[in-house]
Parts: C-alpha cells; sequence; structure tokens
C-alpha cells in the first residue's frame, strides 16, 4: 500500500513489474533509469545471477518531483520471471501498489505469459489481494520481432478485464515511460479515490 | 488519535528518537522502515536517492530470512535481528514490531556486543513510542489515515492555493492529468 509521510510530505508507492522470464521486465527499469534526470533517480539495483538473470529482483526509486505539496517515489521492483522462483515473487508483491505486467509478444511465448499471469493471480490471492483493486496496466512488449502475437488476440487471452495495454520494444525504449505513465495516473487518483 | 493539524502526534518524538539513535551510535544512517521496504523514519546519509535502495536491500534480507525460517525445523521461527559486517562497517537490524524495523548502518564499533544491545534497547523504546500504529501512515481509501485531516497547504506548496480540509477530502482532490504528465515531464534527463 502506498505510504504517506506526513512530516516530510513524502508519498511512496510500490510498483511491480511482472511477467514471464525474458519478457523485458529488467530492459524497462534500465530504460527508465537511462532516461531520468540524475537528481530524480537513486541507485539501481539488480540482484542477478552470473548470466544477468533476474535473482531476486531489480529495483529502482525514482522520485519524480513533488505534487500538490507532497514529494512522489516511486519505487520499481522487478520479479525473477522462471517458475522456480515463486517464492521470490511473493515476497516481492507484498505492499504492491501497482502492476505492469510486461507480456513477451512473440507467439511462441503466449502460453508462458499466461501461465506467468495465473502465477500472478494465485500469488496475490494467497496474500488476500484482489486483482481488480489493485492498479494495473499491460505492456505487450517485444513488438518490433517477426512473430508477434496480434494485439487483439494477445488482449483476449491475457486482458480479459480491459486494463490499459501499451505496445512496447523496451530494448530502444518505445512505449517504455508511457507504460509507466500509464500506471501512475491510476496509482495517483486512486489514492484520490477516484479509480 | 491525531493532533489538531492532523499530524500522528507521537511523529516528532520518534523521528527526534531516530536522530538521537544516530548520533549516540555514531551511525553513518538509521533507517526505520516497514517490511516492504517503505522508509517511515531515517536519519543520516544526506543523499535523498540513496537510502531507498538500501531500505529495499534491507526488506530483501529481512523477507529472505523470514523465508529461511520457514524452511523445516533446522531454521525453525522467524528471526528478528540480522547483521553482516566488512572490515570497515556494518548493518545491524532489529524488529521493532512484526512489521517494522530498525537498521543501522555503523563504522566497526570498538565493542560490538554493547553496540548491537544498545540498538536492541532502542527497538524497545521505539515500540514503546508508538512506532507499529500503522494505521496512521497507511492510505485509507480517500487517501487519507483513518480519522485524520490534512495539514493545510502552505505558500511552499506548489499545487493551486487550495486549502484541504475536512475528513471526507480525498488527497488529491482534482487532479488532473496534466499535472501527472509533468511530473513525469521534469523527471527525464
Amino acid at each position: 500500500m502506498s505510504f504517506v509521510n506526513y512530516n516530510s510530505k513524502e508519498i511512496n508507492c510500490k510498483i511491480v513489474y511482472f511477467g514471464p522470464s525474458m519478457s523485458g521486465k529488467t530492459t524497462n527499469l534500465q530504460y527508465i533509469y537511462s532516461q531520468t534526470h540524475p537528481e530524480g533517480k537513486g541507485r539501481m539495483i539488480s540482484l542477478q545471477t552470473e548470466n544477468e538473470r533476474t535473482l531476486f529482483f531489480d529495483f529502482l526509486p525514482l522520485a519524480l518531483g513533488t505534487l500538490r505539496g507532497f514529494k512522489i517515489r516511486f519505487h520499481l521492483y522487478t520479479v525473477p520471471g522462471q517458475s522456480y522462483y515463486d517464492a521470490s515473487r511473493k515476497l516481492i508483491l507484498r505492499g504492491v501498489d501497482g502492476i505492469v505486467f510486461v507480456s513477451d509478444s512473440q507467439v511462441t511465448r503466449m502460453e508462458a505469459n499466461l501461465e506467468s499471469f495465473a502465477a500472478l493471480e494465485s500469488s496475490l490471492e494467497e496474500q488476500g489481494y484482489e486483482l481488480d483493486s489493485i492498479p494495473m496496466v499491460f505492456q505487450y512488449n517485444k513488438r518490433d520481432l517477426a512473430n508477434v502475437c496480434p494485439i487483439p488476440e494477445m488482449e483476449k487471452a491475457l486482458n480479459p478485464r480491459g486494463h490499459a495495454g501499451f505496445e512496447a520494444v523496451a530494448s530502444d525504449g518505445a512505449g517504455v515511460l508511457e507504460t509507466l505513465k500509464g500506471l501512475s495516473k491510476l496509482i495517483l487518483k486512486d489514492l484520490k479515490g477516484q479509480p | 488519535m491525531l493532533t489538531n493539524d492532523g499530524f500522528p502526534p507521537e511523529q516528532p518524538s520518534l523521528q527526534s528518537l531516530v536522530e538521537r539513535i544516530s548520533e549516540e551510535l555514531s551511525a553513518q544512517a538509521v533507517l526505520v522502515l516497514h517490511e516492504n521496504g517503505q522508509v517511515l523514519y531515517r536519519s543520516g546519509w544526506a543523499d535523498d536517492n540513496e537510502y531507498p535502495a538500501m531500505a529495499a536491500l534491507v526488506a530483501a534480507m529481512i523477507s529472505a530470512g523470514r523465508s529461511l525460517g520457514s524452511l523445516g525445523d533446522n531454521f525453525s521461527g522467524a528471526p528478528s535481528r540480522f547483521a553482516c559486517d566488512s572490515d570497515r562497517m556494518g548493518l545491524y537490524t532489529v524488529a521493532v514490531t512484526p512489521e517494522v524495523w530498525l537498521a543501522v548502518i555503523y563504522d566497526q564499533p570498538l565493542n560490538p556486543g554493547h553496540f548491537r544491545m544498545k540498538v536492541r534497547r532502542y527497538s524497545e523504546m521505539l515500540a514503546r513510542l508508538g512506532v507499529q500504529r500503522q494505521d496512521q501512515w497507511e492510505v485509507t481509501e480517500n487517501g487519507i489515515p483513518a480519522g485524520a485531516t490534512l495539514p493545510p497547504v502552505t505558500a511552499e506548496s506548489t499545487g493551486p492555493a487550495e486549502r484541504i480540509t475536512g475528513p471526507d477530502s480525498s488527497l488529491f482532490a482534482n487532479i488532473t492529468d496534466e499535472e501527472i504528465d509533468e511530473l513525469f515531464e521534469n523527471a527525464r534527463s
């Protein structure tokens, strides 16, 4: 949940990038890090294996500036995508304020997308969250590849609830900031009770 | 219970205690953090951008330790203290409540045992002062702590000259998409 520090007038929100392995979650954070003013970002932490796969999480603190007198800070996390890191994913989802589901648009990865989304649903349920009550957006990543699934098909399969969706090529930054901005709006508007 | 200006009443004393801990232990930094990595109080480390990463890593350590604690009989029981050291500095983390932790980053003390005992005593003081009252930090459905009224918007506020009052006021009343867009534009390099 969001924390409001009335003493320092700060609002801290936790955003988790969820999705199957190799879908581009870490790449999203790396691009955001590269595009953010040095004063607005903290150190990006990546707990990775030797071959640069996310082991526990990536973390990027992002200070967006001041909104109506409150400093807005987003804490961006990724989860490890591989199915055997289920315990780590559950830990990282605790206290989540918003979720970006990063899907891989390749036809061959649709099954992995669906499995990952099912894991997200069950992890949230286990911790007492309702998926519908958490601000969420979808990112359809890797749109530059040849064998991609059409967006309507991806939306039908992954996003029947009709959350906002963003096409992206995270490796060159396309759609990355739009995705984050889309979720940020939902979170901040949720704070004022206007979902 | 909140003061007339809407601030949790224990907040000044908790912050001053955190500063006192930092001073008396000659700590590099002191963090009081929620288990999910959100910082409630802090002292030290002037760089505003550095402490969230430390808090996230401490929270990860706590989470991993707890998971270890749930693995079979050999690790039975959730750990309530974590420590790591190098030759030059160390980190000692103690549970204040099941959800709130005190983390002290320090240069090597002369007497580590004495140092850790002091940290544990300070964690007890924090607990007595009511740091466990999480409800005063959490955002409720309408964006404010239960029973609280928001402090008035001051001249330093960057938003419109709007006074937010009353228990039914929401945190960002009338916020616009343009304001949110501006936030992101300002953050870009």
